[in-house]
This record gives structure tokens, sequence and C-alpha cells, in this order.
């Protein structure tokens, strides 16, 4: 193989895909990314065995066609020093040489048949959203998704499309966090459970301001997510996701509405004097009113008033302040809007137009 | 009210238990322990056998001494009683490791009489002794660092009261590795420093103590000065049981060396198991699991994880203990002689997250408080789970679950 090539264009492209490169694995080959050059275009694609990404470029002038595999870190590391507005690869006998602005580097590969095949999705449904907003939604749900997988809750996000609607959905159990979109045209029904790894994976191939169209394609065990010559594909999580619309409050007998940047402050106050071992700030509504008070046992204490509009009877209930933080940082709208009842029930927290979170308080306190 | 604290802790107590129970062995010396000496009574210790020296050396410096393996369900009985008595004496009793325990004395009416809080001490000697057959050394002071010095003058069977005012002069009596929590390496680290007796380290400043020794330093500092502080805090007022939750629930206990992992899983299972009930019926909610094992060779292992949220449940913190040991068992290739669990960072159950699932978390919840009732009832050892059935036939069983070697039953 032997191709010359914008030396930025490359670097994006090559960043992107060696993320899903393993750092850690009992199969080394893996830890390479196949590099494909063919007519005017150079591809690069890379897997971890559970997830997979490719991307191709174009206005590659290819003089020998071919494949090579380049060390995916030290390939990366090398490729972000140089400064050179472009770069030729020369691959003979699995060794590549990079040259550039007057250095040449060699890079010792392995043999691209032993690499894994790229998957191909088998046929599956197609959603078609623009892909600044998915991943908008991914931003405004993957916290919530659990980190252990010893919980009942999974560490992936549910995927649920029906009636025209998007939705994506992740717990951890405790605080549940759902995003929805309206889309244009037909939308097939699917409900999938996509790991949490896939999202940020994704969100190193698409930023929050693309408005291209990205396709999601879902099998019965694949998702792909193609965005123009950028794919991603990742095995989907075989857990039931557990049924979450019980857990949304219908009905609740307090409505609250505070200014999302003040509850913020204050929290973030407060919650310094709640102590290490259990996170807890008590949340206690009157009809205007909204006191915040925490305590650290042997520490302090912290007293907060702030000015609320509260419909209902008001009461006392309280949080982990870390779980509220999480969410507040990505609201959407400046005024949110709290469902409260009482400990053993979950509150609602309306957080913009097409997003909901649901936050399980602590009881006993 | 000035904080009264007494110390109490039980003379030889493993070995003590043996010669209760087979009063064939009054008398004679008596050890506790496999591989090492875990307890000896005081017939052996005026034959030079210490605790903590290797059993081999123990015989070969008192030949006749008779060795036992120890039964933890019954030194847990014991230890129970003597609990149970200084309870009846005291208004709060905490529970602190194997063979001791602080108590209260904080507004007892005993304490308005110049010797009230002796006579107190002399009541429960004698009580204990009537109820369990044990003998037990008392100290008392202002602060649990003193009473708990005051405690290793009294041994064996005596009671020391540092009177109120001469705390100073009873720490400058003593030289730093008699502070509790000074063992042997920072005991040859202060001694490199030139710094010999309690006295010396009270001049020490606070702050270069805490640059030597870190967060230790700063006990370090307070202890000099005859208060208790945790690591790294200002002194409290010491305060006992209710208010100082205790920091671990472990079990451990060694084995015939083995490195089947069948056996290894299955006795983790049975000591996570154990202190998971435990947890349970203190109501409590652990966040941390480590997890010990002792090679052959001497070598010990230690690795530990937090879970994200406290938890009781015996599935969950037997998932996080069993990798931890599987990365442990995988790191070295050598047979184990002993393992231990310990779960930390424990959390009153009141003030916890609640569940959004919760039906079914419940559900799961359910079955160990289900299982903790029927333990209850009809003996531990009546209900075996999950890997610990690699346990039966390898060890003997019975209602109160399976016999092991060493017993530990810290705090």
């Amino acid at each position: 193989m032997k191709i010359l090539c914008d030396r930025q264009q490359l670097q994006e492209a090559f960043s992107v895909v060696s993320g899903i490169a393993p750092l850690k694995t009992p199969k080394p080959i893996i830890q390479n990314v196949l590099l494909k050059a063919e007519g005017d275009s150079l591809s690069f694609f890379a897997t971890d065995m559970e997830m997979s990404a490719k991307v191709t470029i174009d206005s590659v002038k290819v003089s020998k066609p071919g494949m090579a595999l380049l060390p995916a870190r030290e390939t990366n590391a090398l490729l972000r020093e140089l400064s050179d507005p472009t770069l030729s690869i020369e691959t003979k006998e699995f060794r590549s040489t990079l040259e550039s602005g007057g250095g040449s580097f060699v890079l010792v590969g392995d043999d691209p048949d032993l690499f894994p095949k790229e998957s191909s999705l088998k046929k599956g449904q197609t959603i078609c959203i623009e892909a600044g907003r998915f991943i908008d939604m991914v931003s405004k749900t993957s916290f919530s998704a659990a980190r252990e997988e010893t919980r009942y809750a999974i560490n992936g996000l549910l995927l649920d499309s029906a009636g025209g609607c998007l939705r994506l959905v992740a717990t951890d159990g405790r605080r549940l966090a759902l995003r929805y979109e309206n889309l244009d045209g037909e939308v097939p029904e699917l409900r999938v459970v996509v790991p949490n790894r896939a999202f940020q994976a994704l969100g190193r191939i698409v930023t929050d301001d693309d408005t291209d169209e990205l396709e999601i394609l879902a099998s019965e065990n694949q998702i792909a997510f193609k965005i123009g010559q950028r794919t991603l594909i990742s095995q989907l999580l075989e857990n039931r996701f557990p049924d979450y619309e019980q857990v949304i409050p219908k009905a609740a007998d307090s409505t609250i509405e505070i200014n999302k940047a003040i509850l913020e402050k204050n929290l973030r106050r407060v919650a310094v004097l709640s102590s290490g071992d259990v996170r807890m700030v008590r949340f206690n509504f009157t009809e205007s009113s909204l006191e915040l008070s925490a305590e650290s046992a042997g520490v302090g204490r912290a007293d907060l008033n702030m000015e609320v509009e509260t419909k209902g009877a008001g009461g006392a209930i309280s949080f982990n302040p870390d779980y509220l933080l999480d969410a507040l940082k990505v609201a959407e709208h400046e005024v949110v809007r709290v469902d409260m009842s009482d400990e053993a029930t979950p509150a609602k927290f309306t957080l913009g137009e097409a997003y909901t979170y649901v936050l399980m308080p602590i009881s006993g306190s | 009210m000035p904080p009264r604290i007494l110390h109490l802790d039980i003379d030889g107590f493993l070995a003590s238990v043996e010669q209760i129970l087979d009063p064939a062995l009054k008398g004679r010396p008596v050890a506790v322990g496999s591989g090492v000496v875990a307890s000896r009574s005081y017939e052996a210790k005026a034959r030079g056998v210490e605790t903590a020296m290797s059993m081999l050396e123990a015989r070969r410096r008192c030949p006749e001494l008779v060795v036992r393996d120890g039964d933890a369900q019954v030194v847990e009985r014991f230890r129970q009683r003597v609990a149970e008595v200084l309870g009846d004496f005291v208004p709060v009793v905490e529970v602190c490791s194997l063979d001791d325990m602080y108590g209260d004395l904080r507004g007892l009416v005993e304490l308005r009489q110049p010797r009230g809080a002796v006579e107190l001490a002399e009541r429960i000697r004698s009580a204990v002794r009537q109820v369990t057959g044990l003998s037990v050394s008392q100290g008392i002071g202002s602060s649990r660092t003193l009473a708990r010095m005051a405690t290793c003058h009294a041994k064996p069977g005596g009671i020391l009261e540092v009177p109120v005012g001469e705390e100073m002069n009873f720490l400058d009596s003593h030289a730093v590795e008699d502070l509790p929590g000074v063992g042997r390496r920072s005991a040859e680290l202060l001694h490199a420093l030139r710094l010999h007796k309690v006295s010396d380290l009270r001049r020490v400043e606070r702050e270069l103590l805490r640059q030597t020794f870190g967060k230790r330093g700063e006990d370090l500092f307070w202890r000099a000065r005859g208060f208790d502080a945790g690591l790294g805090a200002e002194p409290r007022e010491p305060e006992v049981a209710a208010t100082v939750p205790s920091q671990s629930i472990s079990r451990e206990t060694s084995f015939e060396a083995s490195d089947c992992r069948d056996f290894l899983f299955g006795m983790l299972a049975y000591l996570l198991d154990r202190a998971a009930t435990e947890l349970r019926g203190r109501e409590l909610l652990a966040k941390r699991v480590s997890l010990r094992l002792r090679f052959v060779d001497g070598m010990s292992r230690e690795q530990q994880r937090s879970l994200t949220q406290a938890s009781d449940r015996t599935d969950e913190l037997q998932e996080l203990a069993r990798s931890l040991c599987l990365r442990l068992l995988d790191e070295r290739r050598v047979l184990v002689r002993l393992l231990g669990v310990s779960l930390g960072t424990l959390l009153p159950r009141v003030g916890a997250q609640g569940e959004l699932f919760a039906a079914e978390e419940e559900r799961r919840g359910g079955l160990f408080a289900a299982l903790d009732r029927v333990r209850g009832r009809h003996g531990f050892g009546k209900l075996v789970l999950g890997n610990a059935n690699e346990l039966l036939g390898r060890l003997p069983n019975g209602d109160q679950g399976f016999r092991l070697r060493t017993p530990s039953l810290s705090k």
C-alpha cells in the first residue's frame, strides 16, 4: 500500500477510530487500526470485538492500493505531533513508513489478513435523525445509566421508538432520565438496549452541532450509527430494561416551580455540608418558600431559604444532591417544575419540553 | 459532666474459654491457634509463650503446651455474655474487638463517690466471673486512650483508674509504644527521631508530626495528650457505642493450605454470608468490601473495592468479594492458608437511598430477610448458601454453621 493525503484529515479520521482499539486485550492484533486504500479513498477500521468503528476519507492519492495495520496508540500520538500539510504512508512486509515534513517514521504492524473482518449489519429497522439532536439526547440521559453491573439496573440506554416518537431512557435504579424527540415521516417501532460505551464512542464521531443526518440501523443483536462516511457498530445488550413508564409519577401532592440557576447554585452551597457517607439535602417546601438544609456530623450544618411557587400541600423530602445537580447541569428550561408527594414516592422533575427526570428520595431521614 | 470511660479486656480470652470448657486444663499451659499462637493462658505466658509467636517456637519453649483449635461460635457466645454483664452496670457498651469493650460511665451516680468507679469495676469483675468464669482486667480514664492504657497495667484481673487531673503524669510515665495505635514500625521510626517517651512526643509540633506520619501524625498528636481522635480529626469528646459505630465487620479463618478454587470460593462465600448476616442484624449497610489472603510462604495480599451504593445484600457483596478474590488468586499461584473478608464504610440503614424499581429490589431484599429469620429460629448452619455448599463434607457442620479453625470475630 502507498498513499499520499492531507495530514489533518487523516489525523482526525485516525483518532476517531483508534479510540475503539482496546488498551488491554488477550488478542493484541486488535490494538491496531486497519487501513485500506482503494480508488481515491482510504478507510480506517478498528474493533474491540464488541464494538467497531469505520471512517472513510476521500481525495487520497493512492499510488498502490492495499491494506496495512498500524498500532493505534503510537500512530495516534505520532500524528498529533506532526504539522506538515501532507503525509505519505508506504507499507511493505507489515512495516509502514510515514513521511511528513522531512521526518521518516517506521511503525511495525501485523498481517492485515489476520485482523477481524468488518461485521455487516443484517437487515434491520432504520431511524433517521439530525446527528446533533441525537447527541443532545444522549448527553441529557447517559449520565443516569448504572456504572455497576451488580445492580438490577443496567449500564445501557433504552432506545424506544413508537408512534413517531424516539425516546432515550437511562436509569441506575435510583434515578431515571428520559428525553424524547418527535420525528417526521415514518418511524419504525424499536426497543433495544445500547451499551453506554457505544454512546461515548458515538460522541467522538459526532459533535452536537452536527446537522448531518444520522442513520440508526438496528437488527436483532447489533446497532449501527451511520453519518456520512463514518460508521459505528455495536452489540446490543440482552438485558431486559425495567418497565420505566410505571415509575414516572402521573400525579403529585405538590407542584413547585423553581428557577434552575438559583436552585443549582444554592444546592451546590448546601451540599458542601452534607456528610461524605450519606449525601443528603433536605428540601422543605412551604407555600412560597423552599428551605434547603444539610448536616454533616461533627463538621457543620447549612440552611438556606429561597423563594418558590408551590401549588399543593408542600412538605419535606430528601435527595442525594449529586443526583439532582447532574440533571440541573443539563436542564433546558430556565424554570424547572418539580412534582412530588412523599419520601416513598419518586419525584418528577420537568427539565425541558421533552425532558423528564425522575428521582427517588432518601427515606427514613 | 467530664467524660469517664471504662475499658474491659478479657484475660487470655480464647485460652481461658478452653480452660472453662475442659476443667482438666485448669492450671496447665494452653494455647489456641493454628500455625501461630492466637491466645495463650497465663500459665503458658509464664513459660515464655507469647501471642503471634509461631506454634513451633511455642512448643519448643513449653513442650507440655496444650494446643487447641478454638471454636468461633462458642467464643462469640462467651463474648456476648460478658457484654451483657457489662451492659447491666453501664448505660452504653461498645464491643470493640474479640476480647475488649468499652463502657461509658458518664452520668452514673457511682462517680459521685471518690472510689465509685473502681468499686463499680470490682462489681463488674465479680459478676463476669460468676456468670462466665472468665477473668477481666479493667482501666478507667477520661478517654478511650487513657482507659485502654490503664488496662495494660491492670493485667491480669486488676483494675486501674487514672484519676482526673493525673492524666499527664500517667502519660509521661509511658514509652511511645505504649500508646494505642503505635505499632512496631511507628515505634522504630519514633525512636529513630529520638522520641522515646510520651512526654518527648508531646513536645513535637503538630505540623511536623503530620508531615512525618501523614494523617496518623494527627492521631499521635492528640493521643500524646490523652485524647482520642479519629484519623486526621480534632479530638472528640469520647463517646461510646451508639454514637461511634464500629468501622467494619470482618470474618476470617485459617485452614489446611489449599489452592482448590472451589474450596476457597466456598470459604469466601461462607465468611461473607456470616459477615452480611451480622450487618443486617445490626441494621447497617456496607459500602466497602476488602479481602485478605495469606499464603503458605507467609506473604499476605489485600484488595478492596467500593460499591457505588451501600448494600446489605449478600449477593451484591459476594459478587464484589469474588471478583477481588479472583484477582488475588490470579496474581499469585501459591497455596492459601488464610482468608478474611471485611465489610467497611458502614452506614445506618435509615436515610437510605430509595429504589425506583422497588418491587424487584424488595423481592431480593426480602429473600435475605426471610433467610435471617429462618436462621434465627433454627440456627445459622441449617441453611447453606450458594458456593458455601463446597464446604459440606470438607468441614464439620452443625446447627450453628461450619466449625472453623481459628475464630476471628473482630470489630
